[in-house]
């Protein structure tokens, strides 16, 4: 893990631990909570969020005040930032789990067609471990992506018209081919 | 109407009672007749029956048109109980009060028994009660009967002995009043009509054979005016009739009963005798200096034991004793509020006591009637007006009820009542509304107080002295009740000022740095 993140002071006041009644107020502070857990996951790269796995985390659990994010009120704030695009329930209708987009799946889809330019991969099929892990791909954002949002990342590729999915013998082993620009 | 005085008003509108004076009976729609006329400007309004006095308040005016009248000056009393459209009404019939200071006995009692007002129909000799016209046959009151005498007592001697009135009780009461008079009417001899010269009895005043007027009548009836005037010199210029009518447009005759029930208790004699008896020092030559201070000391505890003892045997004692409980309530609290040195913290909480404990004259619904919870609305009001700016201009109904019942001490009222009332004071535009929280929790408010921006802004500042605060913390700064701690702060949430935070311990308040973050600056 890179450096620690730095919460910002609201991340110390108790009464931001309780999801509040009054509606102005309450619909500021899942501004605010939706704006941390951003943040937070663009800084340690995270993609996936375990609903209730996170909340013993640092991030809904604050020990120096001994509070923590009730699930119901982190289920609505995930709800808010569906509604806003940032993020998307995992297998809905369960709300268990969710994918976080720091990026959303159209700016992803934008950085790998780019890499693949950069690269001179057009023409040619790369796996997706490749774009994961692989070492052209190191340095780059998308490096240790998770799977799922990859996936929407090339769907959108793939409806645009400049990339092909190509299936493998396990699902493991997809593979992508990027047509060039006159493809 | 001459008698009738201007009345102090509390802010309430209801009067201001003397010392020792409790309400016996109110009755709204109430309308003032100056003798047979409507008294102009009081014609609807409240009239209060007190031992003292009757009090009419106007419903339009009535800061500028409430009158009282001492009941001591009333010396007779009649009811008209209304047929049809005309409306119940009671006479009140003043004399002057120096011819009954003359001839004291005879006097009050002739007119007590006897309606002065009543007269002897010309046609049909029957007695009539009302006023216009007879009641058997209808014949309308000759005119001379309004003879210029304005003392009613002269009209019925006229009336008595001109008629021969079958009331025994009316010639007695005529000949004992004119036992010293000289010459005595029944005597004189029989008169000539003068248009067909037919002897007329002396009493009639119409021929028996024409009808004819036999003019005798003033003539004779202003000698005998002379004759009783007398003693009635007083009466002399004031042309007008001295009695006032009270037209009860609604409700019975149970006004006119506590109206005698008063008449006769007669409570303004009794105080009178019990301040002369208490001014009257014992004088025992065996003691004095500071052993009679000591023993004078001790008398009057025992005295106070004696009424708290007596006062909580059973429940009609309490009844009976409670306004001396009251009493001695108050008289501590004097003495307290007089000694600087009492200004301690117990012995403030004390007089709080005491001063909850102070309504003397308890509306109640024998005394109010159909108006019960109006009056218990204005009564209120009076009650609670310092309370309430002592409490920040809000007090919850549940406290109400029970500090309200507390003062009362007696005839306690029903929570319904008290929500009745309650729910009046904006009908009445008394200074206070009562507000109901989306919880259900009723209070009572101040309307003269900002009270939203006034609670906020206190909640704010203590807030900003703590940091949080907690229902049960608010309560006890702000001496409040729980409920209502809560009520204020929830409101103050709503406006977004505060938020909170709820633990197993309990909900904390704190300053809204929620919504004062901007989620754009959140990092910065």
């Amino acid at each position: 893990m890179s450096q620690r993140f730095e919460f910002p002071s609201i991340h110390n006041f108790s009464p931001f631990y309780t999801q509040q009644v009054t509606q102005t107020t309450l619909q500021n502070q899942i501004v605010l909570w939706s704006e941390i857990i951003l943040s937070y996951f663009r800084h340690h790269k995270l993609y996936r969020l375990e609903l209730s796995e996170a909340l013993n985390g640092e991030l809904f659990k604050n020990q120096g005040i001994k509070r923590r994010l009730k699930l119901e009120t982190l289920q609505i704030i995930i709800d808010h930032m569906v509604k806003q695009g940032t993020a998307e329930w995992d297998s809905p209708p369960s709300k268990n789990a969710a994918l976080i987009y720091w990026r959303k799946p159209e700016e992803w889809a934008s950085l790998i067609d780019k890499w693949v330019f950069d690269c001179g991969l057009n023409n040619s099929i790369v796996t997706l471990y490749e774009i994961l892990h692989g070492e052209s791909s190191e340095g780059m954002e998308f490096h240790n992506l998770n799977q799922t949002i990859l996936l929407k990342a090339l769907d959108i590729l793939v409806k645009r018209g400049v990339a092909q999915l190509l299936q493998g013998s396990s699902a493991d082993d997809l593979g992508v081919k990027f047509f060039g620009i006159n493809g | 109407m001459n008698r009738f005085t201007r009345v102090e008003l509390t802010s309430s509108l209801r009067p201001v009672l003397a010392d020792h004076e409790t309400v016996i009976a109110t009755q709204d729609n109430v309308g003032l007749y100056d003798g047979n006329d409507k008294a102009g400007d009081y014609t609807n309004g409240i009239v209060y029956l007190t031992s003292h006095r009757i009090v009419y308040v106007d419903a339009k005016n009535p800061t500028t048109n409430s009158v009282a009248v001492d009941i001591r000056l009333i010396k007779g009393r009649e009811i008209y109980t209304g047929i049809l459209k005309s409306s119940l009404k009671i006479t009140l019939k003043f004399s002057e009060s120096s011819s009954f200071d003359n001839s004291p006995s005879s006097s009050s009692t002739s007119l007590s028994t006897v309606s002065p007002s009543s007269w002897v129909c010309p046609i049909c000799s029957f007695k009539n009660q009302q006023i216009v016209k007879c009641q058997l046959c209808g014949v309308k009151k000759p005119e001379n009967f309004n003879i210029t005498s304005s003392s009613s007592s002269t009209t019925i001697l006229k009336d008595n002995n001109k008629y021969n009135s079958l009331n025994s009780d009316i010639i007695e009461n005529a000949e004992q009043q004119f036992s010293t008079s000289p010459s005595n009417p029944t005597d004189s001899i029989e008169i000539a009509c003068p248009s067909c010269t037919f002897l007329n009895h002396p009493s009639m005043i119409n021929c028996e054979l024409c009808d004819a007027e036999l003019g005798t009548f003033n003539m004779d009836g202003l000698n005998m005016g002379n004759d009783v005037g007398s003693n009635m010199e007083k009466v002399g210029g004031d042309d007008r009739q001295d009695f006032v009518k009270l037209s009860f447009r609604r409700g019975n005759s149970t006004f006119y009963d506590k109206l005698k029930m008063v008449m006769s208790t007669k409570e303004w004699e009794k105080t009178d005798e019990s301040q002369v008896n208490k001014s009257i020092p014992e004088f025992d030559p065996g003691l004095g200096g500071i052993s009679a201070i000591f023993n004078k000391a001790e008398q009057s505890q025992k005295e106070q034991d004696e009424t708290l003892n007596q006062a909580f045997k059973d429940l009609d004692g309490l009844m009976t004793n409670a306004t001396e409980v009251v009493k001695l309530a108050e008289s501590i609290k004097n003495k307290i509020s007089k000694d600087p040195e009492f200004l301690a913290d117990e012995t403030s909480d004390f007089r709080t006591y005491l001063v909850e404990l102070g309504i003397q004259n308890p509306v109640t619904k024998d005394s109010a009637g159909s108006i019960y919870h109006k009056e218990l609305a204005r009564q209120l009001a009076e009650f609670l007006e310092n309370l309430l700016a002592k409490e920040n201009g809000m007090i919850a109904l549940t406290d109400i009820y029970c500090i309200f019942n507390r003062a009362r001490g007696v005839s306690l009222i029903s929570p319904d009542d008290l929500y009745k009332a309650c729910s009046l004071f904006e009908h009445l535009s008394l200074p206070m509304r009562l507000r109901k929280f989306a919880s259900g929790l009723s209070v009572l408010v101040g309307s003269n107080f900002k009270l939203d921006e006034q609670t906020a802004q206190r909640i704010i500042d203590f807030i900003k002295d703590r940091e949080s605060l907690t229902a049960i913390e608010l309560a006890s700064l702000a001496k409040m009740s729980v409920v209502l701690a809560i009520e204020q702060l929830q409101m103050v949430e709503a406006k977004g000022l505060i938020c909170r935070d709820e633990t197993v311990e309990g909900i904390r308040f704190y300053d809204n740095l929620i919504i004062n973050t901007q989620p754009e600056k959140l990092f910065s």
